[in-house]
This record gives structure tokens, C-alpha cells and sequence, in this order.
């Protein structure tokens, strides 16, 4: 397995008990419940706690995830609940700080705001693990083309060794098969995926 | 919001954001406590019951009971079997259904009690330990959550 293993191959290797590939889909995804973990402000032992409750979770539901592209909005919408229990409990028993209580008291109030900022942590992933899964070729050019500011075509040619009029369609050809990647078509037709967290959380999704 | 990634234009830009922006820093032990979460890998046949319902996720019940510390209901089920709890500061009581065997309570460090269910499925435990849990039984276990 090597980072550019798509996500499918990955969930499969480790719902067969590959260890390697389930410290690969961590180290690829830890990343992703952290910034979910920080934008709930949690108390840091609670954070702790979803963390592990969220991969232990991920353990038990592996060989059970109908679409394993899908991994990073489960991901993210598994993690989020976790937060809104936490929160919630620690409301209901009176163990939160007081200072921060009325904000913690209107959840609602920053719903929008999350649900954004997640789609954002999940667009980004979802474009990191299509942009791995293309070839070299793509990923120099790409890379080249990304830089501030932009390069002409003579110095992409010069530097990539390609021929000034092939980067125009090669450009074109490497967005296409980012497009096609399934990190990327998982996020781009994930329709199911946003009808409201608490919902989803009573089917225990 | 739509992403209007047919564009090459903005599919680049976007590619740009998000090979730009830092991932966020991730404490080592969380990274330790996910790689060992996978020791919990089970090749089970074993039932896996769902929670389908938490009272602290219930809007209405939430409204009403923000200001008293009421007892949290749980309840989690699958193909007919379902497990029943209610905790509170003063323990945790329960119900398996179909009644049978026993109940444990499962930590991510092992086995925290385990106690006999009547024959009306009912059991009793003491207070629950902080961080994820689970219940197991014989022919299945719940999801992990935390209480």
C-alpha cells in the first residue's frame, strides 16, 4: 500500500485485518477528525474521548460501509455527532464552564457555520486523495501549473521537458481524470450525505 | 453550494486551496489510540446492535429537560433484539431483550462489569467509567459510545 492507495482498497485491506492499511486510512483521516474535534471546542480529555470512540466506531462498521468511498463525509458527520453528544451531555449535568455556557447553549446558532466549514474539510480531502491517485506526470504538471504566479508554458515546457503544445491538452486531460477520480466523484455525488446530522445520528449512521 | 468543478479554471483553484492549506496537527496519541483501536477488529458473526435512540440527541426532550439532570435513555437494536439502558449518577440499569445470559460492560482497556440479567431481561450495574464504552452479550454487542 502506498499513500496513492485508493480509499476502496484501503477499507478492504483493513476490514480483512491488514493492521498497515488501517494505520494508513489513520494517518490519512486523523487529520480530518481533529479539525471537526477543534471546531466543536471540546474540553481536551472529551476530545480524546471522540477520537477514540470515532475509530473505534470506524473499526466495527468497516467490513460494513456499503460505499467506501464515501469514508471522509462518514467521517466527518460520525465525528460531529460524537461532538453534539458530548456537548449535550455536558450541558444537561451542568459540567461545562459557565463562562461559555451561552454559547454553548445555542448550538443551532453556529449549525450553518460548522455544516460549512465541514463541507470545506471535506472538499479539501476529497481533492488531496483524487489528486494522489493520478499519475506522476499529472501530479508534476498540476503542481507546476498551481504555482503563484502562474508559469508560462515556455517555462513549464522548459522544465517539465514537455513540448510547449502539448501542456494545453495535457492540462485539460489530467482535470479530467482528477474529475474522475472516485475520491472525487464520492464527493461530488454524495447526495444522501447532508440531510441533517441529528437525523442521521438517531439511525446511528 | 454547488462546486462548479467543470470548469478547469476552478478546479485548479481549488486543487490550489486544498494542496495549500495545512492538514491540522494531530496529537501523537491520538494517532496511537486510532492505530489500536483496530485491535477491535472482530471477524464476528456477532450481532451489532445500533443505537436508534439517545434522549440526549431528542430536541424535544432536550428543550424541556435542559435544566434537570434526568437519567439518559439509550436505546440500541437490530433484528428483533434489542438493549435498553438508563444512566444516571447512581448507576446504570438496563434491559436485553430477548432476556438471557448476561451483560458487560466494555471498555477499550477490557471487561469493566459484567452482571446476570433476570428473566424479565432486566439487570443493574454501578457507574459508568468516562470514555467510550460498549455493551456486549452473548451472540452480540452495541456500538461504542460515549456516556
Amino acid at each position: 500500500m502506498t499513500s496513492a492507495s485508493p480509499i476502496a482498497a484501503l477499507v478492504s485491506a483493513a476490514a480483512e485485518g491488514d493492521q498497515s492499511a488501517w494505520n494508513e486510512i489513520v494517518d490519512r483521516y486523523t487529520p480530518l477528525v481533529v479539525s471537526v474535534i477543534y471546531k466543536h471546542r471540546l474540553r481536551p480529555a472529551d476530545a480524546a474521548d471522540v477520537n477514540q470512540t470515532l475509530w473505534l466506531r470506524l473499526v466495527e462498521q468497516i467490513g460494513r460501509l456499503r460505499e467506501p468511498e464515501a469514508l471522509p463525509g462518514w467521517i466527518a458527520t460520525t465525528t460531529r455527532n460524537e461532538c453534539l453528544r458530548v456537548l449535550r451531555v455536558q450541558q444537561r449535568t451542568h459540567l461545562y464552564d459557565p463562562l461559555t455556557s451561552a454559547e454553548a447553549l445555542e448550538p443551532e446558532q453556529t449549525d450553518a457555520e460548522v455544516e460549512s466549514d465541514l463541507l470545506a474539510l471535506e472538499r479539501r480531502q476529497a481533492l488531496r486523495d483524487g489528486f494522489a491517485e493520478l499519475t506522476d506526470q499529472c501530479k508534476r504538471l498540476l503542481t507546476k501549473l498551481m504555482t503563484d504566479p502562474p508559469p508560462s508554458y515556455q517555462v513549464v515546457s522548459e522544465e517539465l521537458a514537455m513540448p510547449v503544445g502539448s501542456i494545453g491538452p495535457t492540462r485539460i486531460r489530467c482535470l479530467e481524470k482528477l474529475r474522475k477520480t472516485p475520491a472525487i466523484a464520492a464527493f461530488l455525488g454524495s447526495p444522501v450525505k447532508r440531510g441533517g446530522v441529528l437525523g442521521a445520528a438517531r439511525l446511528g449512521q | 453550494m454547488r462546486h462548479d468543478w467543470d470548469s478547469d479554471e476552478v478546479l485548479l483553484d481549488a486543487l490550489r486551496d486544498a494542496l495549500s492549506t495545512p492538514s491540522e496537527e494531530v496529537p501523537p496519541e491520538f494517532v496511537e489510540a486510532a492505530k489500536a483501536a483496530f485491535t477491535w477488529r472482530t471477524v464476528d458473526e456477532e450481532l451489532l446492535l445500533i443505537t436508534s435512540y439517545d434522549s440526549v440527541l431528542d430536541d424535544t426532550l432536550f428543550a424541556r429537560a435542559r435544566s434537570t439532570a434526568t437519567a439518559r435513555q439509550l436505546v440500541f437494536d437490530a433484528e428483533g433484539v434489542m438493549l435498553q439502558v438508563e444512566v444516571s449518577a447512581a448507576g446504570i440499569t438496563g434491559q436485553l431483550m430477548p432476556p438471557g445470559g448476561s451483560v458487560t460492560l466494555v471498555t477499550p482497556d477490557g471487561d469493566h462489569e459484567t452482571v446476570p440479567v433476570d428473566e424479565l431481561g432486566t439487570f443493574v450495574m454501578g457507574t459508568a467509567p468516562r470514555g467510550p464504552v460498549k455493551f456486549r452479550f452473548q451472540g452480540g454487542c452495541t456500538d461504542w459510545f460515549i456516556l
